[in-house]
Order: structure tokens, then C-alpha cells, then sequence
């Protein structure tokens, strides 16, 4: 449900509900996007355009590699916000293919990488259709039967599906995607044995599909030309949901597969993986969305994330905002969950050094009640050096009780007094 | 009991979803079925705005969610009108553990939680509450990482002091009398309150579904 309001709101129940991370509002269209790559700095964004052939907003390479970049980051750093402001600023350079696997694969335990191939090609359908790139049905009819082999008669299912795919061919492009992305979904749902059928098929015929998909995104670039496109540029967010052995799967071990496609791709990618990522592989070329450092001088650019969507004298004594903006410890999603803690426990009220207080307290408590005696003797053994192979430094690093700044992990400032064993809660 | 930690909880928890503009989930974490009914009762009284509606799951074997509301919320809640109804899931916990032959093994349903979590809060009309025990609460904590952090209403009941379930056996002796009988039959009942406790606090095996 969407709703439309006036920023940055007054009233406490709009001002609960665009704090919510879950019911985040449209950032771009609102206006609540804040650029902050002054306090994060620009490498990593250098680096990726300069892959993408892109200068200044303009491409100063036509004749780049199919750059595969991972973009890696901390869960609520922002990485979904950026691939989006990423996507905005090439449009005019590359068509995006958006995908986010979160969205259109439905459930997790029957997820496998081979329906990733098949949401690009499914995708890339959409995107063109959507844009009204003539593109040859015919062909992509071809790649999608290679997993699909609608001669097949290996289930009831699959055939009684190609029936239909076939009786519904007639109404159109739409209609077939509509039918391939149903089907996508149904056989996840199901765990039926179309899955494993299709799996296999894929599997064997993975060098086609990508011989296939290839030409058909060559012969598609006189089309984009036309439409002043230098290429497609496949985003695939959401992977961070993938269970992390099928991530390992999809981004190391059959990382030579994405290598092989023509076209330029990028991926969000859990943060966990980085470090696996780095032990071995070089298929992608890898970029870390950097937390937010905070100091004295960019604190005011931090906290705008929150001012930008409610009045902070409407809400907050002079000085609390920035000391939640401090113990967010540069994470953006901690700042507005902080937040909008802040403003429940105050109920209607300002919130207070007391309200801040409790705040901080409840969520450093969370945090540290969910760490074994392992993971604190570690916290309090490894101040400045943990060990990023460690499978509980690792835990730590998912679940935001490290952060990653600069390279090195830092201890979580709400945690920080559970472990030092002081009771300096506040930004005093 | 409620104490005044779980006070000063529990009025937070009322101003949000007093205060709520749009559906969403709702994580309560209780480690006793005493403290779980307690606050079940104190949320229903404080917001009168919401039809109140629960679910137990203790007897199916759940791995998603989603499936669970397909198959056992009506389609009039689940076509109804935003915000009229809060539908209360219990019982979750007991499908972290599944067996497996004549091993013990952990689900996969936190991992199934987290992917699901953009569906569990953007594709239903009414408030989902998820009640579980504090051990499926630290399992969402590492294995569905995501979830929880959109999951910014989240709340711990914790009692801290351990209850003596066998203080609570509502006999010493066995009954001297025959047949079906009043003392008979609140014995049973008790019993069962008792079992279904300690069902809730130790999730049983169920069979595998893989």
C-alpha cells in the first residue's frame, strides 16, 4: 500500500511509518534520497562506471568488456538504493534488465541456480517487450525450449503446460512471458519433479543457452543502437536472501558461467561472501558499498536520511537525532530503526535523554543477548583484529553486531558498553 | 507475571499498532505459554481496533509462512479490508525441528521466513503477529537476518522466573474413583494446559518434509 505524504511529516503515525524500513517509501520520487558520497567517497562508484566504460555520464568506452561486478555491503547499507540510483543515472547509456530474485522466485528451498538462468532470459523478454524492442520470438522461443523441450513428455505437468504455452502463443509476447514466469513459479511451489527436469535440462544444455542467449544479444544491438543503447545491463538484487551455500554456488563455483554471457551485469551480493569471494575467484570484479564513516563533520549529512522524512524539532530535543545518527554506527538501516524506536517509546512525546536512553539500551541489549560466550570472548579478546574466516566473527558480521568500516571490523556502538561493561549507553 | 520490564514493552507495542498506517508482522517472543496468553490478552483489550484472530500451528508441519496463511487463514480475512483483522500465529516453533528418520535436524523454515519476508509484509490486508520461543527467536536472529531487521517491531517477554511445572500436577495420588467423573476430567485438562506448555517451550520432532 502506498501512500503519499507531505515531507518531512509532523504527525507521529506518518512519522512511525516512514521510518519503517518494511514500508520504505519511493526515495527517488518523494525526494528523500540523500547522496552521500561525500562521507562514503566515490571510489567504489569511480570504479564501477570505469568498468561500464561510463565518464562524467558518458561513455568513454564502446568497446568495453561485459563487465560483471559484484557489489558487496553490509545488509541495510543501502546497496538496493544505489543499484537503483545506478540504474537511473546509465539509463541512457544501457537498457536495465532489473531482477530481483527476492520478488520473483517465491520460495527458498526450491530455489536452485538454474531458475536464475531462467529469470535472465525471462527478464530480458520483459524488458524488451516493455520497451518495444522488436526482438525474434522465434528465437527466444528456441532457448527457452531448451529447457523446456516442448516435444517433452517426461511429465504430465510440463506437457500439459506446453499445451497451453502453445494454444496461448497467438495472443502474444506478453501472454508467453506471463506463462514462462507463472510456470517459473508454480514449479518452485510445488517441488514437483518439473524442477529437477528442468535443472537437468539446463545443466545439459547450459553451453547452448549461452551460445544462443549471446547471439540473440548480438543481434539485438542494432536495435539498441538505434534507441542510442550501448548494451544491456543485467541488475540482479535480492541474492542476499539466497541461502549462503546456494550463493556460494551461484557466485563462485558457477561464476565462469555469468563470464561467459555478453553483456554487462551487477549484482548485489551478501557481505558475507566477500570474504569467500576474495579467497579465491577473480570472474568478478568486486566493489564493497563502504559503511558510513561518521565524524563531527558529515553527522549532519548522515541524520538528513531522517530529517529529510520527518520534522526532527517536531520529534526530538535539540541533540538526540545526532547522538542516534553516532551509535548507528554508519548503517543506515540501523539509523531509522533506531529512530523509529526512539519516537515509540517517547509516545507523543519529545524524545529525551531518558527515551534515547532506554532506545539505545533495548537495542544493545538485543543485540548482546544474542551473542554466545564465544562470540563475546572474541568481541572482547580481538578489539581492533578479528578474524574474518571465523565462523563466529562471520555470525557477527551478518547479524550487524560487527561493522565493516575502512576495511576492519569495528564492534557495533550499541554493543560496545555490554562488553566494555559499562553503562555509557548515551553519546556522552 | 507482567512486571514492569514487560509494561513498559508492552505500552510500546500498543502505540504501534495503535499508530499503524499499513499492515505488517509483528514478532513476539515469550518463554512461557503462561506470559505468551497474558500478553495475548493485553493486546486484544488495548487495541480494539483490530479483530483478533489466532492460529494455532502447533499441530502442522509449517515450512513457509505463506503456505500457512493459504491454507488456514479464511479468504474473508484475507480479503478484507486493510487493517480490520490481527491474525495471531502460535505454535511456529514447533516446526524448527524436524526428524529425520532417527535423527533430530533443524528445518529449514527460518531460511524460508527470511526469503519470504517482502511477501509477508507487503501482500497481506491484516497485522501478522508470529509468536515463537526464544530459541526460534535467536535462529531468526542468525539464519533469517534480513527479516528481523525489517522486523523493527519486535518484542521480548522473557519471565524470569523459572516456573516449576511440577509444582502446577494438579494431584499427588491417583484418583481412587472409576469412570468418567468431574476431578477426572479437570485432571485431563490441566494436564493438557501442562503439555501443551511444554510443547511450546520444547518443540517436538515432527517428520521430515525433504
Amino acid at each position: 500500500m502506498s501512500l503519499q505524504f507531505k515531507y518531512p511529516v509532523t504527525d507521529f503515525g506518518e512519522a512511525l511509518h516512514v521510518l519503517n524500513p518494511n514500508t520504505e517509501p519511493e526515495i527517488f520520487d518523494s525526494n528523500l534520497y540523500v547522496n552521500l558520497d561525500n562521507v562514503r567517497g566515490k571510489k567504489y562508484l569511480n570504479h564501477i562506471y570505469t568498468q561500464l566504460g561510463v565518464k562524467n555520464g558518458q561513455l568513454f568506452n564502446k568497446n568495453n568488456a561485459f563487465a560483471k561486478i559484484l557489489l558487496t555491503g553490509h545488509r541495510g547499507s543501502g546497496k538496493s538504493v544505489e543499484l537503483q540510483r545506478m540504474i537511473h543515472n546509465l539509463k541512457s547509456i544501457y537498457l536495465p534488465v532489473y531482477i530481483n530474485i527476492e520478488v520473483q522466485l517465491v520460495k527458498l528451498s526450491a530455489v536452485e541456480p538454474e531458475d536464475i538462468y531462467q529469470l535472465l532470459v525471462i527478464e530480458l523478454m520483459q524488458t524488451l517487450a516493455d520497451n518495444n524492442i522488436p526482438f525474434s520470438e522465434k528465437n527466444f522461443r528456441r532457448i527457452t525450449n531448451l529447457w523446456m523441450d516442448e516435444q517433452s513428455k517426461e511429465t504430465k505437468n510440463l506437457t500439459s503446460y506446453n499445451t497451453s504455452i502453445g494454444s496461448e502463443a497467438g495472443a502474444g509476447i506478453n501472454a508467453y512471458i506471463f506463462k514462462l514466469r507463472t510456470f517459473l513459479k508454480s514449479v518452485i511451489t510445488a517441488q514437483s519433479e518439473d524442477t529437477d527436469i528442468i535443472g537437468r535440462k539446463i545443466k545439459a544444455n547450459i553451453s547452448d543457452i549461452i551460445q544462443n542467449l549471446n547471439v540473440e544479444l548480438a543481434s539485438l544491438q542494432f536495435e539498441l543502437k538505434e534507441k542510442g543503447y550501448n548494451g544491456f545491463l543485467f541488475v540482479v538484487d535480492g541474492t542476499e536472501k539466497l541461502d549462503y551455500e546456494l550463493a556460494k554456488k551461484v557466485f563462485i563455483k558457477d561464476a565462469p558461467i555469468f563470464n561467459q554471457i555478453n553483456s554487462c551485469f551487477i549484482f548485489a551480493s551478501p557481505v558475507l561472501g566477500l570474504y569467500d569471494i576474495h579467497a579465491g575467484q577473480a570472474y568478478f570484479n568486486h566493489q564493497i558499498l563502504p559503511m558510513v564513516k561518521l565524524n563531527d563533520g558529515n553527522i549532519a549529512a548522515f541524520k538528513s536520511i531522517v530529517t529529510k522524512r520527518i520534522d526532527e524539532n517536531t520529534f526530538f530535543e535539540p541533540g538526540m537525532l545526532d547522538c542516534i545518527a553516532k551509535k548507528s554506527g554508519g548503517s543506515i538501516r540501523l539509523l531509522l530503526e533506531l529512530s523509529y524506536n526512539a519516537l515509540l517509546n517517547s509516545s507523543f512525546n519529545l524524545v529525551n535523554r531518558n527515551t534515547l536512553k532506554d532506545t539505545l539500551y533495548d537495542m544493545g541489549l538485543f543485540l548482546y543477548q544474542r551473542l554466545d560466550k564465544e562470540h563475546k570472548e572474541i568481541l572482547r579478546s580481538s578489539q581492533a583484529d578479528f578474524d574474518f574466516g571465523n565462523e563466529k566473527v562471520k555470525e557477527m558480521l551478518f547479524s550487524l553486531v560487527l561493522l565493516v568500516q575502512n576495511g576492519s571490523a569495528v564492534i557495533n556502538p550499541l554493543v560496545q558498553p555490554f562488553i566494555e561493561g559499562t553503562q555509557n549507553y548515551l553519546c556522552d | 507475571m507482567i512486571n514492569s520490564t514487560h509494561d513498559k514493552k508492552l505500552k510500546k507495542l500498543l502505540v504501534s499498532l495503535n499508530n499503524r498506517l499499513t499492515p505488517t508482522v509483528y514478532f513476539i517472543c515469550c518463554n512461557t505459554e503462561k506470559l505468551r496468553k497474558i500478553i495475548f490478552k493485553e493486546i486484544e483489550s488495548g487495541t480494539k481496533r483490530y479483530r483478533h484472530i489466532e492460529v494455532d500451528l502447533t499441530p502442522h508441519l509449517v515450512y513457509s509462512l505463506r503456505d500457512a496463511i493459504n491454507q488456514f487463514v479464511s479468504e474473508e480475512v484475507k480479503s478484507s479490508a486493510p487493517l480490520s483483522y490481527a491474525v495471531h500465529f502460535t505454535g511456529i516453533s514447533s516446526s524448527l525441528f524436524v526428524s529425520d528418520g532417527q535423527q533430530l535436524k533443524k528445518s529449514k523454515l527460518a531460511e524460508e521466513l527470511n526469503f519470504e519476508r517482502e511477501r509477508l509484509f507487503h501482500d497481506y490486508p491484516f497485522i501478522t503477529f508470529v509468536w515463537v520461543t526464544p530459541y526460534f527467536y535467536n535462529e531468526l536472529f542468525y539464519k533469517a537476518g534480513d527479516l528481523m531487521s525489517w522486523a523493527v517491531d519486535r518484542y521480548e517477554f522473557i519471565d524470569n522466573l523459572p516456573e516449576d511445572i511440577t509444582s502446577e500436577i494438579p494431584y499427588k495420588q491417583p484418583l481412587q474413583t472409576k469412570g468418567v467423573n468431574k476431578e477426572r476430567l479437570d485432571r485431563i485438562e490441566k494436564l493438557e494446559n501442562l503439555l501443551d506448555r511444554l510443547n511450546e517451550e520444547n518443540p517436538r520432532p515432527r517428520e521430515s518434509y525433504q
